[in-house]
């Protein structure tokens, strides 16, 4: 089948073996590779909302690559004022309530458009890959890629990328009878050229005469090896992160374990119980996120995670001790 | 529809949570899971045992199904994989001569038949179950044999078997169901209603 | 109902009557018993050993000790309307008591609407360092009578670790507590 191909971003690597059969059009796996690239290298600012469940939130996010190094303003506007500009790999929270500058390293949790925790090649070991139809929205041409779980440990995912950057405008989260459970989706968007510099710069600074810088690490130790691990993985799991944080209301720092087949994240949480201890385990879901606590000896297991309820507790009763 | 896709209506139910669902599961194959552990396990308390236990890790690791092979394929696995722990739980080895390929999952059938850890009342008995469900079977109207021939020996839908038998789906469904009927009759004395009996 | 159990097992009922039937057939031992025979019929006319064996029983019961395999669903209307974060319905596994109990379970100060879940300050706190909180012994929420007084679980603490991101709701007070530098 002949095709007329478009100019391509010379950048994009298809990792394909050689003779990749598909042409990039067609291949849905190539369109992931280029959503994957674009939340990265792309300019783009904009409104995004944000529904789960039954809750929303609503976030402006301004992101550009300036004088070779990526910039980003994210500012949700449910709750206190609050912004978060980053510059490379490090990031301030500015709160001007609390009159506080946060200082940390860039998170490398999943954030609406930067929705991957992994290669995408990884994705279709777990979900089925397919292309869906084209649609136009917000006055762009956008492109549906489907991925459809292949098993019952995860969510299939519906993502709209627009065709010309590859940057994803919409992404749905939905459930085993494909109803949508949580979606993301530009409401008002500015791409390339369009973008400001000052589109990425804090605008919260001003309110506040003297700020109190918090430096504090809250992740005590990142790669840490904290004695526990998670002996059954679900299928299509790796882990990818270990660390130890401080938390509220608690003294002793809190294990972290932290899980992803490449979208669909899971945390680990273990801590010495509190008291008077809970006796039985305990499960909830809410939109897309699965809670499960169980005891564990004199320790509590949490697992929290954007993940049916059965892969949290497939996780939460196969923690122990690192032999 | 194939054994394959009635069994995946069967599993989806049991991952939402649906435990009779998979009990319907559980008493469809646990006579052929049963005939595949006695190729490597003698005692017959143990296989039950052996059994039971796969099951369970059966149930408990529904989640990782993915249908992208028959349950019976994967219940196999977790059946050989479980013997195969207990014999090393006891210091014993399989027998060499057994062979655990899942190809041999789908039909393979240990072709001698009666095995020695039978008691002579059980081989008798489960001579006796096949020669009356034969007998029954031959006994039926001619209609009613077809039917369930087709249906069981064929592995043929009951629209196909409808075509060829020149009537109405709903004919088809309730002959079936009468031939069943008619051989189960016939076995109910020998299958019994207490529980130490249940086949 | 053995007719639809007939038809159950070659997969030519639709979905709805399928899934009334396992209920149905599951639920009484004819129907266990009709679903066994007839699966033996078919094993028999294809020649396969019919030795007596059913674990089912046995198997059952062990699993009725598990706890159940809750699969994913969507958020049901069982649960109720509004909800922030901080709302769970509880659901404990089968095997043990307090099963759907409700609780509310916010943070302080919290008026647990929708969709804010961020806490306010309470007023009157004075803030020595901006740290988080290591010190509290006691739970800083409360759940609603109907459930026994365990510790309340923080949900927005786990999710604020789960995902990452600082926030002001890391920041939050005790009522009537003064913050200590977390040294």
């Amino acid at each position: 089948m002949m095709r007329v191909t478009q100019a391509w971003l010379p950048a994009l690597a298809f990792g394909a073996a050689a003779g990749a059969q598909a042409a990039p059009q067609d291949d849905p796996l190539a369109w992931l590779q280029r959503a994957a690239n674009a939340s990265r290298t792309s300019a783009y600012s904009g409104t995004f909302v944000h529904t789960n469940g039954e809750r929303t939130s609503t976030v402006r996010i301004a992101h550009a690559i300036i004088d070779g190094v990526e910039q980003e303003r994210v500012e949700p506007l449910e709750g206190q004022p609050h912004e978060i500009v980053r510059r490379g790999d490090d990031m301030i929270c500015y709160m001007p309530e609390q009159k506080t500058m946060r200082l940390d390293k860039r998170v490398s949790a999943r954030f609406f458009p930067s929705i991957f925790r992994g290669p995408p090649e990884a994705l279709a070991e777990n979900y089925t890959l397919k292309l869906g139809n084209q649609e136009r929205m917000l006055g762009l041409d956008c492109q549906w890629i489907r991925l459809d779980p292949k098993d019952a440990l995860r969510y299939a995912q519906r993502l709209c990328v627009e065709v010309t950057t590859g940057l994803l405008l919409r992404a749905r989260t939905l459930n085993e009878r494909k109803q949508v459970i949580e979606q993301w989706t530009f409401t008002d968007l500015k791409m390339g050229s369009q973008v400001a510099r000052s589109d990425v710069k804090p605008t919260l600074q001003s309110r506040v005469k003297s700020w109190t810088t918090d430096a504090q690490p809250r992740d005590e130790a990142k790669g840490v090896d904290t004695g526990w691990e998670v002996t059954n993985l679900p299928a299509g799991y790796r882990k990818i992160g270990e660390m130890r944080r401080t938390m509220p209301g608690r003294q002793m720092p809190v294990s972290q374990i932290v899980l992803s087949d490449g979208l669909a994240t899971i945390s680990v949480f273990v801590e010495p119980a509190g008291m008077p201890a809970r006796p039985a385990e305990a499960a909830s879901e809410e939109g897309t996120t699965s809670f499960f606590v169980r005891p564990a000896g004199d320790n509590v297991v949490t697992v929290l995670g954007e993940v049916p309820i059965a892969a949290a507790q497939q996780v939460g009763r196969s923690v122990s001790r690192r032999p | 529809m194939s054994d394959r896709e009635i069994d995946q209506q069967l599993v989806e139910k049991a991952q939402r949570g649906d435990k009779r669902a998979f009990e319907l599961l559980v008493i469809k194959y646990q006579r052929k899971l049963e005939r595949l552990l006695s190729r490597v396990i003698r005692d017959p308390g143990e296989i039950e045992d052996v059994a039971q236990e796969a099951f369970i890790k059966a149930y408990r690791a529904l989640p990782n199904f993915r249908g992208d092979s028959a349950f019976y394929t994967w219940l196999y696995r977790i059946g050989i994989n479980t013997a195969k722990n207990h014999l090393i739980a006891l210091g014993r080895r399989a027998p060499t001569s057994t062979e655990f390929h899942s190809d041999e999952a789908e039909g393979f059938e240990d072709a001698s038949g009666l095995r020695d850890i039978n008691t002579p009342e059980s081989q008798l008995a489960t001579k006796q179950i096949a020669q009356t469900v034969n007998d029954a079977i031959e006994a039926l109207p001619e209609e009613l044999r077809t039917a369930i021939t087709l249906r069981e020996i064929d592995g043929l839908s009951y629209e196909e078997i409808a075509q060829i038998m020149n009537c109405p789906i709903g004919t088809v469904r309730s002959r079936i169901f009468r031939a069943r009927e008619a051989v189960a009759e016939r076995l109910r004395p020998q299958l019994g209603t207490s529980k130490d009996q249940r086949w | 109902m053995n007719q639809e159990i007939s038809s159950l097992m070659d997969g030519e009922l639709d979905t709805h009557a399928s899934a009334r039937t396992i209920g149905d057939c599951c639920a009484t031992p004819e129907g266990k018993h009709a679903w066994d025979t007839y699966h033996l019929i078919g094993d028999a006319m294809r020649g396969k050993d019919c030795r007596p064996f059913d674990v089912s029983a046995r198997v059952m019961a062990a699993l009725a000790q598990e706890p159940t395999v809750l699969a994913p669903r969507a958020s049901s209307a069982s649960r109720s309307r509004s909800s922030t974060f901080g709302r769970i319905a509880l659901a404990a596994a089968a095997s043990v008591a307090t099963i759907g109990v409700v609780g509310w379970i916010g943070t302080q100060g919290m008026t647990g609407r929708a969709p804010e879940g961020m806490a306010k300050n309470e007023a009157g706190v004075t803030m020595q360092a901006n740290v988080p909180t290591l010190q509290a012994s006691t739970p800083v929420s409360q759940i609603r009578p109907a459930e026994p007084a365990y510790a309340a679980i923080e949900v927005n603490d786990y999710l604020a670790a789960h995902r990452q991101m600082p926030s002001p709701d890391q920041y939050r007070t005790v009522a009537s507590r003064t913050l200590v530098p977390a040294r």
